[in-house]
Parts: structure tokens; C-alpha cells; sequence
């Protein structure tokens, strides 16, 4: 079915919108056909029931135009004439007061084509029978002033219509009757042309949005695609299917993610042998410093050493982040948060731990530390002290905070310092150390939690990176004990 | 206890003799190789005691030559790899090493590494057991290889280097009452030996992790003047 389908449909999205056009175009107008053939069938009725009315007014003017003695016969063809419309002929009662007024003067022989009595200028016709009410109108129009058109009601006919008695007094004295439904009153052109336009209106748009969907959808998938691209895990490839044109947006997207891909592990290849290579020296520098005699300038080296050997870590770190393979696990927060605190602690650093005793999330304990750790070291860099908080920010979020004492970092310049590389203060950052990675590390690890780090000015006036995570709670811990 | 002979594998000349440079200071006996075969030669006519393994070694590397060793021998092996590796470690310990260190080490680390190992070694030998790395108790459980420690519902609990020392010189002596100073003793020489004052500070941090009411502690009890005493009955793994 599908397979068929797309082998008529064309290729590019212009042949395929303008084969929606069409197809859209004609759909339109088959409905358009549609209406007029249904509306045809009202005027066809319409139609027929003028024919009614025509054999009437031809009888009528055939009786007008001939003598008395022949109005039998023609009273006799207009009978056997279908439809049935009750026609007779009788003379008009003399002295009737709806004769005309040119009375005395005798209906000229050619009738018709005689010219109008001086009664043309008169009015409408009389009253006496309430008049020929609206939808009769037409009668009189055709007939013309001479003659005398009057009607009453005669109950209805099969179709539910109202069943007129018509009289008609010709100029020659005749009375002309005939039984007549009353005509509908003609079907309402508005009716197709608001249809018509309700279909343009509503179905044309919907048309064309389920078209649009289907193209935007494409592009949706690109752009979730692009959004989405990290070194994390294996990639998708896009499919590189449908028009022409997206498929070579697919291929071409494919084609840059892998470019980048290979640009990042060029990248990563490079610096993590720079950081393997940095790590003999400092390996063999760390021995020897082992036996400098002198206390204070063997302390002095091994602190150098230590900040050597942090900075390749978080190189390191950084660059198997995204690639980082350990499983989300349910951990104890406020446990793992203590034991961060508790580590700074113990080599001497003012860090503290305030908040929640127990709070079960769902995480990537290793690299939840190393988040946190970044943090609190980020704090001591500018500040004398950290504290650690964590707690319940909602229903479905937990927290984690590191403030420090320090001077904060400017509001503008906070965005920046997340990103790698980018240190907070440049004549500063070379005695604190770092590549000034670690707050994007700690970024890009809540990322890949689905939760997010923002910097805010704490109480203190340094520094409060606030870590969002989802909770992804199991059942609390207490219960399970 | 005599001189303990220790073998380090290590391809890079100069750490290999800085680190012997430094065990020999430290009353140890070393000899230096600098690839598998070398090893197998020094191993053949030589009683060793332990071996520094590099991880990175040209030719047969670290964890292949480990796990060779393990097929034929209970020799104890430290393994030294690239340091924060997870995985490193992990598969290190499985192949058979008895710890691990990541490079640049401190050298008096390796020496307490060295000496826990061989003293594990010699409790187990004496116990006629195969030493265990992992405990059980109270629905916990405790995860010597990969250094974790799991909740009774399955949640893993962050410990410090000291907490988990500490933690698992309790669960190797169960229902024992321990006095501080006995407790520096069985954890020195590892990451991070506490002082008698650190050790009731370790003492709060693990309650707190593990007590439901830390001030009213039913797993590692308070033992009035003499010290403390690790309750829950213990299954080793």
C-alpha cells in the first residue's frame, strides 16, 4: 500500500505540495459539482412547476385571444395537457365589478398584441381577494394589466405545498380557473456558496496542516536530533528517507555528525595522551620529592604537584564525561554528600553539611560526586568555606547546594564560567589552579541527570550553585528497613 | 615476620627505582622488572612476597601477566593503573589483584598498601581461609572489591576512604569489642589512618549513615571505657 504509494508520489516537497494543490483544487470543485447537482434537482422541481403555471398562462392567453365559442375546445386541450391543473373556463357573470374598466370597448380580436386599454396605468389589481399574494406575483407580471388575477387558498397538495385556486379574468370576459400548488420560493443560491466557502474555510486549511505536519515533523526530528548530539552513548543515524529534499538534509546532517564526532575524538584522543603522558613525570616527580631532605620545600612541591595532577584529572574527567558508562543507581544523597564534605574535611577545609538526614534519589553516584566535589573545590577556591545543602525543592525535584563566603561571581559573567575552560577571574585562576573546567563538568553531569546547575549569589555574598535534579524516588528508605 | 621481598613490575626505569629506593628505606627487600619476562625469571628462582604491578607494560600487559599469575599462584599483587579509573579498577581486581593504585601515587600510601596486603595475607593464611572482601549484616551489605556500601533496600550508601576502612574492620570482627587504639592499628597502613580523636568522629559519620536513630545506635554500639563493638551478626561473602 505504502510502497505504491510512494512510487507515484513525486520526489521533491514543491511537486508534492503542488499535487496537494491540485488534488485540493479538485476536491473543491467535485463538491462544488456536488451542491449544484442537488440544488439542480430543487430547480428542476422548480422547473416543473412553472410548466404548471405556463400551461395555465398559455391557456389563459389562448382564451383571451379567441372567441367565446372556442373556449370549450381550448378548455378541452389544456385539460388533456399533463400536468393535471384543474382548468376551466366559464364566462365572466356580467356586471361583475372586476371588469375592466375599458368594459365597453370590446376585447380587440388580436388580443395580445392589441394595445393596452387606458386601465394600464392603473394600480395593482383589487382587493376583493386579498390579491395575489407575493408568490403569485409573477402571474400578473406575465399576463399584464388586463388581467384580472385572483386566488384563494384550496388546501394542500401531496407535497405539502398550499394549493391555490386561481381566477383569472381575461379582457374578453372569460374567467379562467386552474388548481395550483404555490410555487417554493426558489432555492437560496446562498446555500452551495456557503458550503463551498465552509469547505475552503475548514477543510483546505486542515489539508494543507497535515501537510505542513508532515514536513515539520521531518524537521522536528532534525532539530531534536541536533539538539540531542552529544558524545554520550552510540548515535543515531537519521533516516534519510522521505522527499528528496529532507533525505539530503538527513544525509547531510549524518554526514556532519560524524565529522564532529571524529573532530571530538580527535580531541580527545590528543588530550588524554597529553594527560597520560603528564602523568609519568609527575608519577617520577612525586617519588623523588619523597627524599628532598628539606621539609618545607618537599611540601611546597608535592602542593604542586597535587594541582599539576588535579588539573590532568579534570582534563581527563572532562573528556570522558560524555561518555561516561555507570548506571543510574538509587543512592542516599544527604550520605553521599556528607562523605564530600567529610573528605575536605578531613584534609583541613572549613566545608559543612546542613539539610536532609536521608533522601533516596536516583543517580550516577561517581559522577554525582565529582559534581559536587567540583563544586565545593570551586567554593574554597574563592572562598575560606563551603557549605553543602541538600533537600526537597518539589514534588518531583531534589537539591543540591554549595555556597561559599567568597565574592561571588558577577551576573553576567555566570553563564560564561559554565562553559569549558572559561575561569572566573584570569590573574586570579593561575594560583588557584584549574582549567576551569569544573563548573562545566558539574553542568554537563546534572544535564546528563536531566536536571541543571544554576549560580546565584548566596547569603554569605559568595557564590550558590544550586544543582536541580529529578528525584526518580523509590520507596522511601525508612520503610524498607 | 621476616623481610619482605617485593617484585615491581614496572617498564619506566626510573619510577621502578624510586619506588625501590623508597621500600628499601623502608626496611623492604626489592627487586625490579621491567616486563613479564623479566618477572617470570625473577619469580623463578626467587621467593617473593608481593608484586607492584604496572598496568601499561610493553609486550604482555599488567592485567594479562595478573591474571597468569592467578592461574598458578596466590602470590599477592598491587596493581598500579591511571588514577579515577572506575573501570581500570575494576577489572584489576577481578583479574586477581588484591588492591589497586592509581598513578602518581603517594609512596607512603604504597607502603601501607603494601603492608595491609601482606598482613591480610598472613591473617588469612592463619585463619586457613581465602580472605573475604565482602559482608553482609542487618540487611546491609558491604562491597570490599568495588569499595561500596548498599542499604537494606538496595541504595547505595557514599562512604569516606576512612569510613570504609573502619566499616570493614568491624565487619571482619563481628561482636567484638575494639579499643580505639586497636582500631588505629587494624586500619593503619590504609587510605587514611585515623587518630584516637578521629576515631570517634569516624564513629558518628558511620552512624549516621547507618543507625536509623544515630543517638540511640543499635549496630556499632558504645562499650563504656573500653570502645566499641560492631553488634549485627556478619556473613562474609
Amino acid at each position: 500500500m505504502k510502497h505504491w504509494l510512494t512510487a507515484i508520489l513525486p520526489n521533491r516537497i514543491g511537486g508534492q505540495i503542488l499535487l496537494l494543490v491540485v488534488v485540493s483544487v479538485l476536491l473543491t470543485q467535485a463538491l462544488n459539482f456536488g451542491i449544484l447537482f442537488v440544488s439542480d434537482q430543487g430547480r428542476r422541481e422548480e422547473l416543473q412547476l412553472r410548466t404548471g403555471f405556463g400551461t395555465f398562462i398559455s391557456g389563459v392567453r389562448l382564451v383571451a385571444a379567441a372567441p367565446e365559442n372556442q373556449w370549450p375546445t381550448i378548455e378541452q386541450v389544456v385539460k388533456q395537457t399533463p400536468p393535471d391543473i384543474g382548468f376551466a373556463v366559464t364566462k365572466a357573470p356580467p356586471g361583475d365589478a372586476q371588469a375592466p374598466p375599458g368594459g365597453p370597448n370590446p376585447p380587440p380580436e388580436g388580443g395580445p398584441g392589441g394595445p393596452p386599454p387606458d386601465g394600464a396605468d392603473k394600480g395593482p389589481p383589487p382587493d376583493d381577494g386579498g390579491g395575489p399574494p407575493p408568490p403569485l406575483g409573477f402571474l400578473s407580471r406575465d399576463l399584464g394589466p388586463k388581467f384580472l388575477v385572483s386566488d384563494t387558498p384550496a388546501g394542500e397538495a401531496a407535497d405539502g405545498r398550499d394549493l391555490r385556486e386561481i381566477i383569472v379574468q381575461t379582457p374578453n370576459g372569460a374567467h379562467v380557473m386552474a388548481t395550483l400548488p404555490l410555487p417554493n420560493p426558489p432555492p437560496r443560491s446562498v446555500i452551495p456558496a456557503w458550503s463551498i466557502f465552509t469547505f475552503a474555510l475548514v477543510f483546505l486549511p486542515l489539508i494543507f496542516f497535515w501537510a505542513a505536519w508532515g514536513l515539520s515533523r521531518q524537521l522536528n526530528k532534525f532539530a531534536r536530533a541536533a539538539e540531542g548530539f552529544s558524545l554520550e552513548g552510540d548515535h543515531q543515524q537519521l533516516p534519510e528517507t522521505g522527499p528528496e529534499e529532507i533525505a539530503r538534509l538527513a544525509r547531510a546532517l549524518n554526514r556532519m555528525r560524524e565529522r564532529i564526532m571524529g573532530l571530538l575524538s580527535d580531541r580527545t584522543r590528543m588530550l588524554s595522551a597529553i594527560g597520560h603522558d603528564l602523568r609519568t613525570p609527575i608519577t617520577r616527580l612525586r617519588l623523588r620529592a619523597e627524599f628532598i631532605e628539606d621539609e618545607h620545600t618537599r611540601l611546597d612541591i608535592l602542593k604542586d604537584l597535587d594541582r599539576m595532577n588535579r588539573m590532568v584529572n579534570s582534563a581527563l574527567t572532562y573528556i570522558r564525561d560524555g561518555r561516561d558508562t555507570e548506571k543510574e543507581v538509587p543512592v542516599d544523597l544527604p550520605a553521599l554528600l556528607r562523605t564530600v564534605s567529610d573528605n575536605f574535611t578531613d584534609v583541613g577545609e572549613h566545608v559543612t553539611y546542613e539539610g536532609a538526614e536521608h533522601l533516596n534519589v536516583k543517580a550516577r553516584p561517581d559522577m554525582l560526586v565529582r559534581a559536587v566535589e567540583n563544586l565545593v573545590e570551586n567554593a574554597l577556591k574563592y572562598g575560606s568555606q563551603a557549605v553543602v545543602r541538600s533537600g526537597r525543592q518539589d514534588g518531583e525535584r531534589v537539591y543540591i547546594e554549595v555556597e561559599d563566603d567568597g565574592s561571588g561571581i558577577a551576573e553576567d559573567k555566570r553563564q560564561a564560567m559554565m562553559e569549558p575552560f572559561v575561569r572566573g577571574d584570569a590573574a586570579r585562576s593561575s594560583a588557584a589552579g584549574g582549567f576551569g573546567l569544573g563548573l562545566s563538568i558539574t553542568a554537563s553531569i546534572a544535564r546528563s541527570h536531566g536536571g541543571d546547575l544554576v549560580l546565584s549569589t548566596g547569603k554569605m555574598g559568595g557564590l550558590l550553585a544550586r544543582l536541580v535534579l529529578p528525584a526518580n524516588e523509590d520507596a522511601p528508605r525508612q520503610a524498607a528497613q | 615476620m621476616t623481610t619482605p621481598h617485593i617484585l615491581i613490575v614496572e617498564d619506566d626505569k626510573d619510577i621502578g627505582l624510586l619506588v625501590a629506593k623508597y621500600l628499601k628505606a623502608n626496611e623492604m627487600r626489592v627487586s625490579i622488572a621491567e616486563n613479564g619476562r623479566a618477572m617470570d625469571r625473577i619469580l623463578a628462582d626467587t621467593r617473593i612476597s608481593l608484586i607492584v604491578l604496572d598496568r601499561m607494560l610493553p609486550g604482555e600487559d599488567g592485567l594479562s601477566i595478573c591474571r597468569r599469575l592467578r592461574a598458578s599462584s596466590d602470590i599477592p599483587i598491587i596493581i598500579l593503573t591511571a588514577q579515577g579509573d572506575e573501570v581500570e579498577r575494576i577489572i584489576g581486581l577481578e583479574m586477581g589483584a588484591d588492591d589497586y593504585l592509581g598513578k602518581p601515587f603517594n609512596p607512603r600510601e604504597l607502603l601501607a598498601r603494601i603492608r595491609a596486603v601482606l598482613r591480610r595475607r598472613d591473617d588469612a593464611r592463619s585463619n586457613s581461609a581465602a580472605p573475604k572482601r565482602s559482608y553482609k549484616f542487618a540487611g546491609w551489605s558491604l562491597d570490599g572489591t568495588m569499595r561500596r556500601l548498599y542499604d537494606p533496600s538496595g541504595t547505595r550508601v557514599e562512604l569516606t576512604g576512612a569510613e570504609f576502612e573502619m566499616l570493614l574492620v568491624f565487619c571482619e570482627r563481628p561482636g567484638r569489642t575494639l579499643s580505639r587504639d586497636q582500631i588505629i592499628d587494624l586500619t593503619q597502613g590504609r587510605e587514611a589512618s585515623p587518630s584516637e580523636r578521629s576515631v570517634d568522629i569516624l564513629i558518628s559519620r558511620l552512624r549516621r549513615k547507618l543507625e536509623r536513630d544515630p543517638k540511640d545506635p543499635e549496630l556499632l554500639q558504645t562499650i563504656r571505657s573500653s570502645g566499641y563493638l560492631f553488634s549485627p551478626e556478619v556473613v562474609a561473602e
